[in-house]
């Protein structure tokens, strides 16, 4: 499921986040922003509180993104279904601005609802889904995922 | 209910789905991508792949267009 997301109702300093997640929805050949595209997003913005508390868990940019390519390996093989190589797989870029996924419309809207610092809101959100890819990506790295929420909650307070 | 894992039994199940649609819009986009490289009419892509080809059309015209791929317009 897809919705649309009006960039003018965004605050202002969200407004690089929105551009961070659709470039990394789009670097990743995605067509739809999802919740792992802002996970990366916000992983890749040290100015911000929210990516500060992301690597004192041990989770910079780099490991999200190990972390996610293991959950596709582990979700392909519970199909029987080897991985391929992307290099094999060439196409050029589509050249439309992605959609918005339900996972990341989800940690969007709570960002209108929640204080403080509204990335720390967003990632919050994004964080409470119990199950989808983030939270499996997570668990396979073994991240406390009820852990880092209680502390980013204290945070956002 | 107790709260669903997120690994293990219908989560693996559910998400194999997620990650064989990721990997079939890769193929999709590759093979679609070699076959207008080489020629193929948008008919003929449309029923190797199964669908109309309208639906072919809307879903990668612009994206070969925009890569500045020739297009074949004979015979749809």
């Amino acid at each position: 499921m897809t919705t649309a997301m009006d960039d003018d109702r965004l605050t202002h300093g969200m407004r690089g986040l929105v551009a961070s997640c659709v470039e990394e929805a789009a670097r990743r050949g995605s067509t739809v922003v999802e919740a792992e595209h802002v996970l990366l997003a916000i992983s890749a913005d040290p100015d911000i509180p929210a990516c500060r508390l992301l690597a004192d868990a041990g989770l910079d940019h780099a490991s999200i993104e190990k972390a996610l390519r293991e959950e596709r390996l582990r979700s392909l093989e519970s199909a029987g279904v080897q991985p391929i190589d992307a290099q094999t797989l060439p196409a050029s870029r589509s050249t439309a601005k992605p959609r918005w996924g339900a996972s990341a419309a989800m940690g969007m809207k709570r960002e209108r609802r929640g204080g403080g610092s509204r990335e720390l809101a967003v990632l919050i959100g994004i964080l409470r889904a119990e199950v989808g890819t983030v939270p499996r990506a997570l668990a396979i790295a073994g991240v406390d995922r009820a852990g880092l929420l209680v502390r980013l909650e204290q945070a956002s307070l | 209910m107790a709260t669903p894992s997120a690994l293990g039994g219908p989560a693996d199940r559910l998400a194999s789905v997620v990650a064989l649609r990721e990997l079939a819009d890769r193929l999709e986009d590759s093979g679609v991508e070699q076959a207008m490289r080489e020629g193929w009419s948008w008919s003929e892509v449309a029923e190797a792949l199964g669908v109309t080809r309208q639906a072919v059309h809307k879903k990668h015209l612009k994206r070969l267009a925009d890569a500045g791929i020739e297009l074949r317009r004979r015979n749809g």
